[in-house]
């Protein structure tokens, strides 16, 4: 790997860190957020990260978990990025809390916790996650993927991938009073598109490796024709889940679906539908793009792209439209754009999911497999 | 150990704003934050249009959904059924504000108060400048500080945290009315225990037919409206096609 791709990392970081050190003592009136519209970028950067990781830990668990052995090739590589996606996704829901004062009144996550509350769930659930995608990456580069604790360790961060992802989505099916995060049929959509997001980043990064490594092992080959042909089938998946939200969205009497509504018809949701899933699914379902390194590296970027896109559309479908009290004085729909310092923290996730993988790719040798 | 709610009388009330200005007085809020509020609609067309006016404040439901999805307890419920807030507890993440279908609930984006700690006269050498007129009255945050709700919240809440109204906690604990009760010029807020057979709030509640907010919700706030303001009369007759 090149110096300039990793100086270009570090000045990514840099700057990013510049924003989350602003944040961090400022607050959060850095952001371009307000109490209409309050879950905002770094939010979306949080369900963007870590639903990829989810998908990435199915992924990864393929061939240790559900005995799909000639998926070993892709198992360290999915496992290494779902550990750096999943880091920089919690990483923006912590700065997307606010200033350190605030960020110290996490400790009453222990001191005064709430069962009744996803939040909790989701909070402790993830922190937990976090821990067993970082032993389970350490068992399999110790190249122990068979043994005690390599399988264990497997298990439960597939088990809490599980667990965190049905908090999340618990997070944003039981809020009533916000219709437009479209109650439990979120969990559908979270699931669908979480394996999409896994899967783009999977093929994007093996196929850029490969890329620059001089091609792909002939033996691996069949593999990846396989990994094609299911990211094939998850677009297509993904593109039905949102053709019904949609119908949702659009045919519901509720007026809280307005804010759905009104956002649809905004380039935000048109890079979603157009860039994140119609282009791309046009592209895979050709086998002569789809078995193109270049065909494959664009679609899988392209869906990386509209599913963040995804993530904000999700989010301010139901902030847009000023709930409540919050209505007087205020146009029916408000607009929203970020900061510098909300582009900051994603710049930042960004350069250090991609730091954390390269230094993988660089020191760790990602396409081994259990000798 | 009471149930204390409001019966708000839209007959009484004026909608002068009088308890929205108290509100902000009574518990520092800084700029642009109301814990006390309106609703106002406008029906009919010209010259037949009528303005309805609803004061509004956080509803203390019983079964209150931002209790429920605080994930540190940062909000809680009173033994006197009040939802309440600890500042020290909360953690910044507004799941509070997505489960709230009133927007009652307000997160602190910016230091409160920081437009008072700007140095400049308006007119040097003769004005105070915004610093210099808190200093002069030996206030904290802004000239009118009042320190009263130090006593069980904080008087100005930190950077980084929601804040919402708590019917006055540490005048109703003292023995007081709410703040926007005491203030109201026409009597139209009335204040009171539910569980008190006696209480005015029972009384008028078993006189008029009360409106909840978006009861739907299963929320079952504790802000009942009743009555509306309404001198007019018509003609009866069946209409016309």
């Amino acid at each position: 790997m090149s110096k300039l791709w990793f100086g270009l990392l570090g000045i990514g970081v840099l700057a990013g860190l510049f924003a989350a050190l602003t944040v961090v003592s400022r607050g959060l009136g850095v952001y371009n957020a307000n109490d209409i519209t309050f879950w905002v970028l770094p939010m979306a950067g949080y369900l963007f990260f870590a639903l990829t990781a989810a998908g990435l830990t199915l992924l990864s668990s393929l061939p240790s978990v559900f005995g799909m052995k000639q998926y070993y090739p892709i198992a360290k590589r999915a496992s290494i990025l779902a550990g750096a996606t999943l880091v920089v996704g919690v990483m923006c829901k912590g700065l997307d809390l606010g200033p350190l004062s605030t960020l110290l009144n996490t400790v009453n996550l222990a001191l005064s916790p709430n069962f009744m509350s996803p939040i909790w769930w989701m909070a402790v659930l993830y922190g937990i996650y976090i821990t067993f995608v970082i032993i389970k990456f350490y068992f399999i580069h110790k190249n122990q993927w068979h043994s005690m604790g390599g399988k264990v360790s497997g298990l439960l961060a597939l088990l809490l991938m599980f667990m965190s992802y049905t908090a999340l989505s618990i997070v944003f099916g039981t809020a009533d009073a916000r219709p437009a995060f479209f109650g439990h049929f979120t969990a559908i959509y979270f699931a669908v598109t979480a394996l999409t997001s896994g899967m783009a980043v999977l093929v994007l990064a093996s196929h850029f490796h490969f890329a620059l490594t001089g091609g792909m092992p002939k033996e691996q080959a069949p593999i990846f024709d396989n990994v094609s042909k299911m990211f094939a089938g998850l677009l297509g998946a993904a593109l039905f889940i949102f053709i019904l939200r949609a119908v949702i969205g659009f045919t519901s009497l509720q007026e809280a679906f307005d804010g759905f509504r009104h956002i649809a018809g905004t380039g935000m949701y048109n890079v979603e539908m157009w860039v994140g899933l119609i282009i791309p699914f046009i592209m895979v379902v050709i086998p002569k793009v789809r078995n193109s390194r270049a065909g494959i590296i664009l679609a899988s970027s392209f869906v990386l792209v509209g599913m963040f896109f995804g993530r904000l559309v999700m989010l301010l479908s139901a902030q847009v439209k000023p709930v409540g009290n919050l209505a007087e004085t205020r146009p029916e729909f408000v607009s929203y754009f970020p900061s510098m310092y909300e582009i900051g923290i994603i710049v930042l996730a960004l350069s250090l999911s991609l730091l954390i993988y390269s230094i993988g790719v660089k020191y760790l040798r990602l396409e081994a497999t259990p000798e | 150990m009471a149930n204390y709610a409001m019966v708000i009388d839209l007959q009484l009330c004026t909608g002068c704003g009088g308890c929205i200005i108290g509100c902000k007085n009574e518990n520092n809020l800084p700029e642009g934050v109301r814990w006390s509020n309106k609703l106002t609609e406008t029906l009919g067309r010209f010259p037949h249009v009528r303005y309805h006016y609803r004061p509004t404040l956080c509803n203390h439901c019983e079964n209150a959904p931002c209790v429920r999805g605080c994930p540190t307890r940062a909000l809680y419920k009173t033994k006197d059924g009040i939802t309440a807030h600890d500042p020290d507890k909360c953690i910044g993440c507004r799941y509070c504000m997505v489960n709230c279908p009133y927007g009652a609930v307000n997160y602190t984006w910016n230091k409160p108060h920081q437009e008072w700690e700007d140095n400049t006269e308006v007119i040097p050498g003769c004005t105070y400048s915004p610093r210099g007129l808190v200093n002069a009255v030996d206030a904290k945050g802004w000239p009118i500080f009042n320190p009263d709700p130090d006593v069980n919240y904080k008087a100005i809440r930190p950077t980084g945290v929601i804040e919402k109204c708590h019917f006055c906690l540490h005048r109703v604990e003292a023995g007081k009315l709410p703040y926007c009760v005491e203030v109201c010029p026409s009597s139209a807020r009335i204040f009171g225990d539910l569980d008190d057979p006696g209480s005015k709030v029972n009384e008028l509640l078993g006189m008029f037919r009360a409106e909840r907010l978006r009861p739907e919700l299963g929320t079952r706030p504790k802000v009942f409206y009743i009555r509306e303001f309404c001198p007019c009369a018509y003609e009866p007759g069946k209409g016309m096609i």
